[in-house]
């Protein structure tokens, strides 16, 4: 069975980072379909936290069809991210691996780098979340 | 969805001091309220009138709507109150401790009292002033969840408890929580314990009741401004200006947004809730954030839900 | 909460339990040989103020040598006070000082049935206590009483009848108040001990001669003692009349080593001898009288309490 963890001081907030560990086990098969996530209680005597916490990020996953609630039994994983894992994108990763190199010949350092994409990245969002 | 705890315009004087002005709050049912605020700022006040060890000066509280000072036969069975330093009787073992619940309350669960000591480690027999300070804290705990309180208070309980037992403490509190649903309310003069484990959040400065509501609803709509140097009366139109800060080139501006943020000229970032609650505390006596006109409530009450 | 107050005053109810054996036993030693001696005044007809003969004068001499503790038995009447003062007063002060009222009136149980239930059982241990250990003084008082009289004395007076038990109802009651006014033990055991004195004293000096209008025999200045009285009634006052009538206890002048005392005091305008006093039937009408005024007295310390005990915060 999965066991959460919370970092305080990471910003992110504490059911989203819930969901990204659900992810990142559904990612490297640590989950199955089939497989229980913890019950509230459980999850809750793994991390000090408030239990709504728990049920939120839970709700998320379930709307993203990760997972299924099933009442008086517990939530399973109904859906595995296995298929969208990182080495399938060998062609994404290529092309990323040539910028890198014409960003440092270019006489970037590593924190222009990472604020030139930051804030590309950024803006990208903004444009998509205004055309959705 | 129901109230669990209701004041309004609650207030206590003690001889000339005010240790608690209109106090306006309304608690939903089922969260985890954080009450912070610095040492004599009202936060037992507020405590002792909810669970009606105090008769207010003026206003009203009431719990489930009822009052706990008029009808405590009623109120009391579904109030749970572990006051500062958990007072126990020192002399009585904890079986007795638990002897006592159960004739003091109807309605007490002494199997689940029981069943809650075991899985600490609490020994029955043993008094309960030769227990550790973190043991007594749970005892006190264990005490008022045993009631099956649907409201539970808390005054400061982690003040005196080293951090294991803190972490300890509050695995207890949500366990319960997440068992039974119930309501909680507790104080604090520190934010960091309690950020992972409220929702809700009241902040108590000066006898006043300075910012209400629910915790993501506030940090979503805090943000801390960062631009060239200017005068602040532009965005202090349309929103809340909490903290205002400037050196020669920078202006550091920490606000409350009241609709949607149309600052191009700033840096918009997150704020820690440590950084915004000192923000709300560090505000002087008597001089309460100021909301812009078109943001404020009817009754001067600034309220998320 | 009958167990809870049994259970968190446990200690001082055995204390109070291991004082009264002690107590009982002293007392029942001493009771059963005092009966004993008293059988021999009797025998011999010693009884009675007028009693003639030498063997009488011994044996009272006697008694008084075996049995001087007697003159120690005044002290019985701090017990009251004791028990007011180290039960009473913690009644309220232990529970605010150790903030155990934080716990105890945040169960599901009012304020009010916390204080009517203390109240109840301490007094009622208290008043049980005190009943108990009045019969066996009674009785242990009864042979001294018989033989020297002065039943309206301190010692006697204070143990035998129902003032002694109003005495322990009021330092009860004295104490509750004390505690629920102050708060803080030290200085409640203190306040309990200066209100009681500061209504006994007065009670028992001036109000109690004068409960009813006491009665006055006079008699000529060359008689000894006037044989209206025995040894079971209280001289209250007693002194000289002048030809006027007035009373005075002192003379006006002295009397000189050659004057006869009879001449002197006619040399100083005394006509008659007077004395005032209680007569010994109506000590229990005086026992009353007085349970009464303590009994109000705990009435308004109990009344205050409730009302102290309502109001804290």
């Amino acid at each position: 069975m999965i066991e959460f963890h919370l970092d305080s001081h990471s910003g992110v907030a504490a059911y989203l980072q819930l969901v990204q560990q659900v992810k990142q086990a559904l990612r490297l098969g640590r989950l199955q379909v089939g497989d229980q996530l913890p019950t509230v209680r459980e999850a809750v005597a793994q991390i000090t936290i408030n239990p709504n916490t728990v049920l939120k990020a839970y709700r998320e996953l379930e709307r993203e069809g990760l997972v299924e609630s099933r009442p008086g039994q517990g939530t399973f994983v109904q859906r595995t991210l296995a298929g969208t894992s990182l080495s399938s994108h060998a062609p994404l990763r290529r092309s990323l691996v040539r910028w890198l190199h014409s960003a440092s010949e270019a006489g970037l350092d590593n924190e222009s780098v990472l604020a030139l994409f930051m804030s590309t990245f950024q803006d990208t969002q903004n444009e998509h979340e205004e055309t959705a | 969805m129901s109230t669990a705890l209701e004041t309004t315009k609650l207030s206590k004087r003690y001889g000339r001091t005010w240790a608690l002005q209109d106090c306006t709050l309304s608690l939903p049912a089922g969260r985890v309220a954080a009450l912070i605020g610095p040492n004599g700022a009202g936060k037992t006040t507020l405590l002792h009138l909810a669970v009606g060890l105090l008769e207010p000066t003026a206003g009203e509280v009431q719990a489930f709507g009822l009052s706990p000072l008029r009808q405590p036969g009623e109120a009391l069975p579904r109030l749970g109150f572990v006051a500062q330093d958990t007072p126990l009787y020192k002399g009585f073992t904890v079986a007795e401790l638990l002897t006592l619940g159960r004739k003091l309350n109807p309605g007490f669960d002494d199997a689940l009292a029981r069943a809650r000591m075991q899985k600490l480690g609490i020994p029955l027999n043993r008094r309960a002033g030769k227990l550790s300070g973190g043991q007594q804290a749970q005892v006190a705990l264990v005490l008022a969840l045993a009631k099956r309180p649907d409201l539970l208070l808390l005054d400061e309980p982690l003040s005196s408890l080293d951090p294991l037992a803190r972490r300890e403490f509050l695995r207890t509190l949500m366990d319960a929580v997440a068992e039974s649903g119930l309501t909680v309310l507790l104080s604090s003069h520190i934010i960091g314990d309690l950020e992972r484990v409220c929702d809700y959040l009241v902040i108590l400065s000066a006898s006043q009741v300075q910012l209400a509501g629910d915790m993501q609803e506030i940090q979503r709509t805090h943000k801390r401004l960062i631009g060239p140097r200017q005068d602040e009366a532009a965005l202090a139109s349309v929103h809340t200006v909490i903290e205002a800060s400037h050196t020669d080139r920078q202006t550091t501006l920490l606000v409350r947004t009241n609709g949607p943020l149309f600052a191009p000229s700033w840096e918009v970032q997150e704020v820690s809730m440590e950084d915004m609650v000192l923000a709300y505390l560090s505000q002087q006596a008597g001089d309460r954030v100021q909301a812009p006109p078109s943001a404020r409530e009817q009754d001067g009450r600034e309220v998320f839900q | 909460m009958t167990w809870v107050v049994w259970r968190q005053h446990r200690a001082e109810g055995l204390m109070l339990l291991v004082v009264l054996a002690v107590l009982g036993v002293f007392l029942l030693i001493t009771g059963l040989e005092m009966a004993n001696s008293f059988q021999q005044f009797r025998q011999n007809h010693c009884l009675g103020l007028n009693s003639k003969g030498s063997l009488c004068d011994e044996l009272g001499m006697a008694w008084n040598n075996h049995y001087g503790f007697l003159r120690g038995a005044p002290l019985l009447g701090a017990l009251p006070l004791l028990l007011g003062a180290l039960v009473g007063a913690p009644l309220v002060t232990r529970e605010v000082e150790q903030r155990t009222h934080l716990l105890i009136w945040t169960q599901s149980i009012t304020r009010m049935r916390w204080l009517t239930v203390k109240l109840a059982l301490v007094l009622g241990a208290g008043l049980l206590a005190s009943g108990a250990l009045l019969a066996l003084l009674s009785w242990w008082n009864s042979p001294s009483v018989q033989i020297f009289g002065d039943p309206f004395g301190a010692r006697v007076y204070d143990t035998s009848g129902p003032v002694w038990v109003a005495t322990a109802l009021l330092a009860l009651a004295l104490g509750m108040f004390a505690g629920a006014l102050t708060r803080r033990t030290v200085a409640a055991i203190f306040l309990t001990i200066v209100l009681f004195l500061a209504i006994r004293a007065p009670v028992e000096v001036l109000w109690r001669p004068n409960f009813q209008t006491p009665l006055t025999v006079t008699y000529a200045i060359d008689q000894q003692n006037p044989s209206a009285l025995s040894n079971q009634d209280w001289i209250v006052s007693q002194g000289f009349i002048d030809a006027q009538g007035n009373r005075s206890t002192n003379l006006r002048g002295s009397c000189t080593r050659d004057e006869t005392s009879t001449r002197c005091l006619q040399a100083n305008g005394v006509q008659a001898n007077y004395i005032s006093y209680q007569p010994g039937d109506r000590f229990w009408t005086f026992q009353w009288i007085e349970t009464g005024i303590y009994v109000g007295f705990s009435v308004l310390a109990l009344g205050a309490s409730v009302w102290l005990v309502r109001r804290l915060n």
